[in-house]
């Protein structure tokens, strides 16, 4: 009797286990997570699924899309281009004409030419870092307890739900800097830079420079808070579960001298499960995170360096201000790629910090 | 070419008459100096309305908006007015005829300018 009662739990035992994987997915989101893929990633990877099988063909899809995007981009940065080159060809040509001594308000005229044309860009692109910051922020507010569930599972408690909370924490910080100070910031740079070149004094140099080390410090120093926060609230509830987790084992060991044994590495089995569900969903989330990013960073990219390209044309071709003010609104569009990367960076590092955090059973 | 050469020999008669008559009539050699720099630049007309139509059309293929190209040419051609104008009224020893033509030519440059002022502080409001 005693005998058929052990091999009785035994069985119930391993049948949990079993069933363990199917209702785990359930229990930490993972069809609200599925439902949840932005339209982007949608657009480029059709139906994806939330585990590891197929990322490298995942990756060939987002190439294919970049490569496939980028011809666009580069037609509409080309227009953008020969539109500025065009009126620095015609504040160049009044130069020549009067043998360089043009009156002051001829590359006051071209300053504001080249800030009329470039504005369609700025506002579409400081739209579009916005945009694309909020995406990522309303993916990972589902995301986030998917991989802190998943790691709960796996046993690492204490760890997903502080890697969740700081990462939420300062994705909310991100978000409400980005609209509160960094845009607004970069905003005045543009008109800063935009009134240095069409006034053609120095005396505005300093707050150029003082808006872009501003904007530069605040994303840097949030990203470097968050990634130190994160590190050491890791390490140390990656600690705490594993010590919690041994005493368990041993706790269940000790007081269930034969069956102890074999509940414990049932346990071992489902948080092995729920390992590979957390490598899975942090894969999902990765390949979304690239998908959501993979616009923008296009365009941005593309766009910043041909304004760079322009503006060295332009210093040669015609008065330094606007040459001047074109590297100017390009590094503006390389502020907004920054403010972009941040908020894909501080995923990605929760994300790996969710899936290495080591399984303590 | 042809109109090169031709306002170029009438460019130096102009001088020569100029230097000539200057030390009897500092005033008709400044009338004729005027008159010369006019009949120049009036001769060279169709040519600047050529090139600007080749300018203009170049810009339309470069997706540029008569709203911002039109200001910046009005700049630049009054750029290119003050400074014959100026340097006229230097050349006759008024230089401060030639400030107030600059400063005339600078203020009109402003309000030529002035739309696309007005589009930039309108966009940046509504970004702000």
């Amino acid at each position: 009797m005693r005998w058929f009662a052990v091999v009785l739990l035994c069985l119930q035992v391993l049948s949990q286990a079993a069933l363990a994987d199917g209702e785990m997915a359930e229990d930490i989101g993972l069809p609200e997570l599925q439902s949840a893929i932005p339209d982007e990633a949608a657009e480029i990877y059709g139906d994806l699924t939330p585990d590891t099988d197929g990322w490298e063909d995942r990756l060939d899809a987002l190439w294919e899309y970049v490569l496939s995007h980028s011809g666009s981009v580069l037609k509409q940065g080309i227009k953008s281009a020969v539109a500025i080159v065009t009126i620095l060809l015609l504040c160049s040509a009044a130069g020549s004409i009067s043998g360089g001594k043009t009156p002051d308000f001829v590359p006051l005229g071209g300053a504001l030419g080249i800030a009329a044309v470039a504005s369609g860009d700025v506002s579409a692109f400081v739209g579009l870092g916005e945009k694309t910051l909020r995406t990522l922020q309303d993916f990972a507010t589902i995301l986030l307890p998917c991989i802190a569930a998943a790691s709960a599972a796996a046993g690492n408690v204490s760890a997903g739900s502080a890697g969740y909370a700081a990462t939420a924490l300062f994705m909310d910080i991100l978000i409400t800097l980005c609209s509160a100070v960094i845009m607004p910031l970069i905003y005045i740079y543009i008109a800063a830079v935009t009134a240095r070149a069409a006034l053609g004094t120095d005396a505005l140099s300093a707050a150029v420079s003082l808006t872009k080390w501003m904007c530069v410090t605040v994303m840097t120093a949030l990203v470097t808070v968050f990634t130190a926060y994160l590190s050491i609230t890791g390490a140390v509830a990656s600690g705490s579960d594993a010590a919690v987790a041994k005493l368990a084992k041993s706790a269940i060991s000790a007081a269930l001298p034969v069956v102890g044994g074999i509940v414990s590495g049932a346990a071992g089995t489902v948080v092995a499960g729920a390992s590979m569900l957390r490598a899975g969903v942090g894969v999902f989330g990765m390949l979304v995170v690239l998908a959501v990013c993979a616009g923008p960073f296009l365009t941005l990219c593309i766009h910043y360096l041909i304004y760079k390209g322009v503006a060295a044309l332009g210093m040669g071709l015609a008065d330094s201000r606007l040459g001047q003010l074109i590297d100017g609104i390009g590094t503006a569009f390389g502020m907004v790629l920054g403010l972009v990367g941040c908020g894909a960076i501080m995923l990605f590092f929760a994300l790996l910090s969710g899936m290495k955090a080591v399984s303590p059973l | 070419m042809e109109l090169a050469v031709k306002v170029a020999a009438a460019g130096l008669i102009s001088v020569v008459c100029v230097v000539l008559i200057k030390k009897h009539s500092p005033e008709l050699a400044l009338l004729l100096g005027t008159a010369a720099a006019a009949a120049i630049c009036f001769a060279a007309l169709p040519q600047v309305r050529a090139v600007w139509e080749l300018w203009d059309s170049f810009a339309r293929s470069a997706g540029l908006s008569s709203a911002v190209m039109t200001p910046v040419a009005k700049c630049v051609a009054l750029g290119l007015i003050t400074r014959l104008c100026s340097d006229l009224c230097k050349d006759s020893g008024s230089s401060s005829i030639a400030t107030a033509v600059e400063i005339v030519g600078c203020v009109s440059a402003l309000l030529a300018a002035s739309p696309l002022m007005t589009m930039l502080l309108e966009m940046m409001g509504g970004l702000i």
